[in-house]
């Protein structure tokens, strides 16, 4: 076994683990993520969006009404700092307080080209690395093929 | 995430280092400025071609076969017109700050009048010519210093010096350099005043005083030096040409209403007016000195230095002009590094440009753009060797495809809105039209051998990628549509393995993450050096009698990477999975760096890379939280 022994971890409350899926739009990389949730045992689950535009997050919410997503509810949070992924780290920080730990799921579009970074930020990858390191937190990073043909 | 966060956490620090701490949006304020502010910081750009568009008249006049006499003749009237033709550009512009108080670009008055690809030609032309006014000024003030004799030695590397220069603005832009006006403001209107005197106190000595011509250098020459004969009118219209790059930079104003104090057009109007004034005032002084000392086109020397070396001696005053001359043509790049960014981000908007370009950094300044700027204005002094007039050629097309397509915007604004006084503004623009069409006409004419080619290639090979980019995001939205029939969680049939290095409380906690996901099937994989290794690790596995299968593959080379990539294609044989979720436990150390966590997370890191790509894999990091402190009692 690893010499190695495990930190004291916050008193738990009787508050169940977080299952965060992270949302930049309601569009397909969702779907994956939709299928997985349910799938995790003793989890509470809840969608977040990081509201950097306004319109974007009211479109969202909408969109989001209209797919009557309600076992899994929306939660729209400002910025809290310069970067995405900060206010991610934010918002996981502030659950884990209350909680026992919590699972971000961040849906990751996958074309299987290499010039895919030239044109679409990766800001899973960002977010994921950000949350590196935090004690009680998984991150599961779920690539979304998308197949672009020829 | 592995080694390579490793790697990526040196350089999160180093970037810190460099460009600072990230900002928060609340510190991204618009000050607004006055006019005496304004003229600096719109100006900088414009003003900066007085320092080099008469040297580039006679690098063509004076050299291309002509003699330096004739040259010099042409000079003045050359100068005249390119007056006028500032006039005119600049009347039109005052039309174009009232029509878009909000700032109207080229690219944004062309999408809103003329449609798409009109737009596209502006915004591609624009984009070449902000790039090359990095490079044109920062090789020209690389020349305003090795003309100094102090700094001759350093004419040998021009490159290295412009390069350098180049990084330090880069830097500063990254960091977040605010348009401020102090910054400015000093060294743009110590040039005005230096430029002024050396214009006022030459000519006076010149006509009335002893002031001879600069004394001429054979060796440092690049021409010939010989009298009588014509020049013929191709000549003297590329000669016009180089000179019409005085005019870059001159739309900037109107680019940048908002910032103005209100009333915020009139003012900026009246800048803008002011700025054509200086511009005009100096362009010309500095053509007629010309004429009047008869400098000689050099690589050795700047036209600019030999008269301010004429006429100040090699004194403080001359210094200061060198020194004002490197400022504000820094200021100049400094301009483009403004505004670049931010024409790339409109356009990103658009859905044109990659859409990282569209997003401000940490440090709230559109990073990603300036460091693509950087990129190419760093290949172009590269390639032409930090020299001025070999850039000269490629400059003035972009600018006047951009001049001529906004013009042509706004004569159809006033004949679409009809506002107060529209017949005149219609007139104004179309003057302005014809000018700025005309002017192109003869610079990609009469350059079109010497460089002016190459945009007039590689914009239509930008609107290419855009297009190309624009279809790409579109069919991306298509592919990334969704139903309302699609968002029902389905059954899946999911396995989960769990990669084992050794047993120890990582794989432990990884094995109760992965029950937690209820999957249809578990398994252990291991991937064994040869067969003793992986005797001990079953045995290993067995004695703590884990309920998870432990498969061991071999890889006798200890290759991870394909091990685990061919057991996953023959695990989607075995069962037919849809999702396979690979479980890698990690350790994590309480210090940054550790070299227990190098070790340990190399391999998985770039493990995870390569599954990352793998079709309906799933990568998984459980972190293990080690501490290396004795336990305590």
């Amino acid at each position: 076994m690893e010499a190695a022994r495990s930190t004291s971890e916050p008193a738990r409350s009787t508050a169940r683990r977080l299952a965060l899926v992270l949302l930049g739009a309601v569009d397909r990389r969702m779907l994956p993520a939709l299928t997985l949730v349910p799938q995790l045992a003793r989890c509470e689950a809840r969608a977040l969006h990081i509201s950097v535009d306004p319109a974007a997050a009211h479109d969202l919410a909408r969109a989001w009404m209209d797919l009557d997503l309600h076992w899994l509810p929306l939660h729209i949070e400002e910025p809290t700092g310069p970067t995405l992924a900060g206010t991610v780290r934010d918002v996981v920080g502030r659950e884990l307080r209350a909680r026992p730990g919590v699972t971000v799921i961040v849906p990751e579009m996958d074309l299987g080209r290499w010039w895919q970074p030239l044109l679409h930020r990766s800001a899973g990858r960002e977010i994921a690395w950000h949350l590196h390191g935090l004690r009680r937190v998984t991150t599961v990073v779920l690539p979304v093929r998308l197949d672009l043909g020829a | 995430m592995g080694g390579l966060a490793e790697v990526e956490l040196v350089l999160s620090m180093l970037k810190r280092l460099l460009v600072g701490r990230p900002l928060p949006n609340s510190e991204q304020d618009h000050q607004r400025i006055s006019k005496v502010v304004g003229l600096p910081v719109f100006s900088s750009d414009a003003i900066s071609s007085t320092a080099y568009a008469t040297e580039e008249i006679l690098f063509v006049v004076a050299v291309a076969g002509s003699s330096l006499a004739l040259g010099l003749q042409t000079l003045v009237p050359i100068a005249m017109a390119v007056a006028s033709l500032l006039t005119i550009v600049v009347t039109s512009y005052r039309q174009t700050i009232f029509a878009y108080p909000s700032g109207g670009g080229s690219y944004v008055v062309s999408r809103e009048n003329l449609g798409r690809y009109p737009s596209l030609v502006a915004g591609a032309s624009l984009l070449v010519d902000y790039v090359l006014t990095v490079a044109v000024s920062i090789s020209a003030g690389v020349a305003a210093v090795v003309s100094i004799p102090a700094f001759r030695d350093l004419a040998d590397r021009r490159v290295a010096v412009g390069l350098v220069l180049m990084a330090l603005l880069t830097v500063a832009n990254l960091r977040g350099v605010k348009e401020s006006g102090r910054l400015f403001a000093t060294p743009t209107y110590v040039y005005i005043v230096v430029v002024t005197v050396l214009v006022g106190w030459g000519l006076v000595e010149s006509f009335l005083g002893d002031l001879g011509r600069v004394p001429f250098d054979p060796d440092a020459f690049e021409g010939t030096r010989q009298a009588g004969g014509d020049l013929g009118l191709f000549l003297v219209l590329k000669g016009f040409s180089s000179g019409a790059v005085a005019l870059t930079g001159v739309e900037a104003i109107s680019n940048g209403v908002p910032a103005f104090r209100r009333p915020e057009s009139k003012n900026a109007a009246t800048t803008m007016v002011l700025m054509g004034g200086i511009l005009g005032s100096l362009f010309f002084g500095v053509s007629v000195l010309a004429a009047r000392l008869h400098p000689y086109p050099s690589h050795d020397e700047t036209v600019f230095s030999q008269m301010g070396r004429a006429v100040f001696g090699e004194g403080p005053l001359y210094v200061v002009l060198q020194f004002a001359t490197v400022a504000i043509l820094t200021l100049a790049a400094n301009t483009a590094y403004a505004d670049f960014p931010r024409l790339c981000s409109i356009i990103a908007k658009d859905g044109y440009l990659p859409r990282q370009l569209a997003n401000r950094g940490d440090r709230l300044v559109f990073s990603n753009g300036i460091l693509f700027l950087a990129a190419m204005a760093g290949l172009l002094l590269v390639a032409f060797g930090g020299r001025t007039n070999a850039l000269i050629p490629l400059y003035a097309v972009g600018v006047f495809t951009s001049f001529t397509l906004s013009q042509a915007g706004m004569v159809r604004h006033h004949r679409r809105l009809h506002e107060d006084g529209w017949r005149r503004g219609v007139a104004i623009n179309a003057v302005g039209t014809t000018a700025t069409a005309l002017v192109l006409v003869i610079v990609a004419g009469t350059k079109f051998t010497s460089g002016a080619w190459v945009p007039l290639v590689v914009v239509p090979a930008i609107i290419a990628l855009f297009v190309s980019i624009r279809q790409h995001y579109r069919h991306i939205d298509d592919a990334l549509a969704v139903e309302p029939s699609q968002v029902r969680p389905e059954a899946l049939n999911h396995t989960v393995v769990v990669l084992v290095g050794r047993v120890h409380r990582g794989v432990v906690k990884a094995l109760q993450y992965a029950r937690s996901l209820r999957p249809n099937h578990i398994v252990a994989l291991y991937v064994s050096q040869d067969d003793d290794d992986g005797a001990r690790i079953l045995e290993q596995w067995r004695s703590f009698r884990f309920d998870v299968p432990l498969e061991i593959v071999s890889s006798p080379y200890r290759e991870l990477t394909s091990a685990v990539e061919s057991y996953l294609d023959e695990l989607d044989q075995r069962w037919d999975d849809d999702t396979v979720t690979v479980i890698i436990p990690e350790f994590v150390s309480g210090r940054l760096l550790s070299p227990t966590q190098l070790l340990h997370n190399q391999s998985a890191g770039a493990l995870k890379l390569h599954l990352l790509f793998r079709k309906d894999t799933v990568v998984t990091s459980v972190p293990f939280h080690v501490d290396r402190r004795p336990p305590e009692g």
